[in-house]
């Protein structure tokens, strides 16, 4: 048993588990995707793909497996930076700019994790990134009233996952290294409860946007 | 910090941070929702008042055919039915060598009446001097027919070239004249002036239709009131002509100001 707490066993189980049912509901829905849904499709096609590359090296082969999620992790943020870049309608050259950028601070980054750390800093900043890209995105359902339901939004339910996970996780990225470095047990309780409930959340809130893909309702102006 | 404080602090923040997320996600879709009931409950509203203005639209119109058909009915079948009458007379009388042509003096005058009460309902249908001379000529016409009755004296001031008027649709002008029409007929009724005075003036974007006189003066708020109370259709066909022009209509009660002051938007030719 990987974990000593049955509670953290099981809640890390569904969390596990969650991320095939939204896999599955993207399978049904499929033929209704459009580009924003194919995006979330992927993204947990490879979350599901770093999920198992993980559990496999550190199970099978008991290697440690930060690498896999750290690069995981660097692809998450560039789709996520990517969904709001189509929801903002940013232009093609502010999204290399950042994307440079990013790119840029994770070598680095990556380069000085591997000396000291366990984990890149690029998981606080794709945090705030998307925390704040999340808030900005709900203005507007409330200034523009053209979702008329808002719950038939798909690109709603997407955002909401995305905010309600990333704020969820906020502290959980901003202690992972000391937690790593210094309390073991920490850290997989915390990750064990906190992140696999934040992880069920986003998972089932995602499964949701699928869910919604038929209606296509438009969550702003800009979306096309 | 210990290894507890750390911990305590890694799960509060995490909690916290979960609670605040899924308030603002709750807010977020309360706040939605409740302005969409909102914006739904404006277009409602705004729905029943365009359905008002379309059924006194609709009743106007029936009222008009009714007056028409009363008119024709109760002034001008009765004359042609004496002309009729008359006419067979003469036939008789004509067969029996006593017709005498003044008798048809009498009938001249009764055809005369005829003519004048079909000519009178074409009016009401669609003014011909209106359609002939266009809208400044025939609210000047209207203005110096009233004065020429003699009860009241009328005077019409015109500050506007012909070509501001030539982006208006006949439909157009010819609902701006029937809101002045309603306007002063309103006024001959009501207001019991001895003057008044309409003057058409534009600035760079409205036509503007001043309305002065010496009578009784009304406000916005009494206007209101009347319309509420009154089943009349006048008020209610105003409305609705005024939407279709997009313009505004408003009563002073202040003697420094117009009584009645109607804004047009001007339309560029």
């Amino acid at each position: 048993m990987m974990f000593e707490s049955p509670l953290v066993e099981f809640l890390y189980s569904i969390s596990f588990l969650s991320i095939f049912l939204s896999f599955f509901i993207g399978l049904l829905r499929k033929k209704y995707f459009k580009k924003t849904d194919y995006l979330f499709f992927f993204l947990i096609l490879i979350g599901i793909i770093a999920e198992l590359a993980s559990t496999i090296y550190s199970w099978y082969f008991k290697l440690p497996n930060s690498f896999i999620l750290n690069v995981y992790e660097i692809i998450e943020t560039l789709m996520v930076f990517y969904f709001y870049c189509i929801l903002f309608n940013i232009s093609k050259k502010k999204i290399f700019i950042s994307v440079s950028l990013f790119g840029i601070f994770c070598l680095i980054d990556f380069n000085y994790s591997y000396g000291n750390r366990h984990y890149g800093n690029h998981m606080i900043v794709e945090s705030l990134m998307t925390i704040v890209f999340s808030l900005l995105a709900f203005q507007f359902p409330l200034r523009k009233f053209h979702v008329t339901n808002i719950y038939q939004s798909n690109i709603f339910w997407y955002n909401s996952a995305l905010f309600i996970y990333f704020t969820s996780c906020f502290f959980l990225s901003l202690f992972m290294n000391y937690m790593l470095e210094n309390d073991m047990k920490l850290f997989f309780y915390a990750w064990g409860i906190c992140h696999s409930i934040a992880n069920i959340i986003l998972n089932m809130l995602i499964a949701i946007g699928f869910w919604k893909s038929k209606y296509q309702t438009a969550f702003t102006t800009l979306t096309k | 910090m210990d290894k507890y404080e750390i911990a305590v602090t890694i799960y509060a923040g995490c909690i916290i941070m979960f609670f605040l997320a899924v308030i603002i996600f709750l807010f977020v879709i309360t706040y939605q929702r409740k302005m969409v009931i909102m914006e739904n409950n404006l277009k409602l509203i705004e729905q029943e008042k365009q359905l008002e203005v379309y059924k006194a639209s609709v009743n106007a119109e029936e009222k008009l055919k009714k007056e028409i058909a009363s008119n024709l009915h109760d002034e001008i079948n009765p004359l042609l039915n004496v002309l009729k009458f008359n006419l067979g007379k003469y036939r008789l009388k004509a067969r029996n060598k006593a017709f005498e042509p003044d008798e048809l003096i009498n009938d001249e005058l009764l055809l005369d009446k005829a003519i004048d009460g079909i000519r009178s309902v074409c009016y009401d249908l669609t003014p011909s001097f209106f359609l002939k001379y266009g809208l400044v000529p025939s609210l000047e016409a209207y203005i110096n027919n009233v004065t020429k009755a003699g009860k009241l004296k009328g005077n019409f001031i015109n500050e506007i070239s012909p070509d501001v008027l030539d982006a208006y649709t006949v439909e157009e002008q010819l609902n701006i004249y029937r809101i002045c029409m309603e306007l002063l007929t309103n006024l001959i009724k009501h207001s019991a002036c001895t003057n008044f005075t309409l003057q058409i003036s534009t600035t760079k974007t409205q036509l503007n239709f001043h309305i002065t006189h010496d009578g009784v003066r009304v406000s916005n708020e009494e206007i209101e009131m009347n319309s509420k109370v009154s089943n009349g259709l006048g008020l209610k066909s105003l409305k609705a002509r005024l939407l279709l022009l997009k313009a505004t209509l408003n009563y002073y009660s202040e003697i420094s100001l117009p009584n009645t002051v109607l804004l047009i938007p001007i339309k560029q030719a």
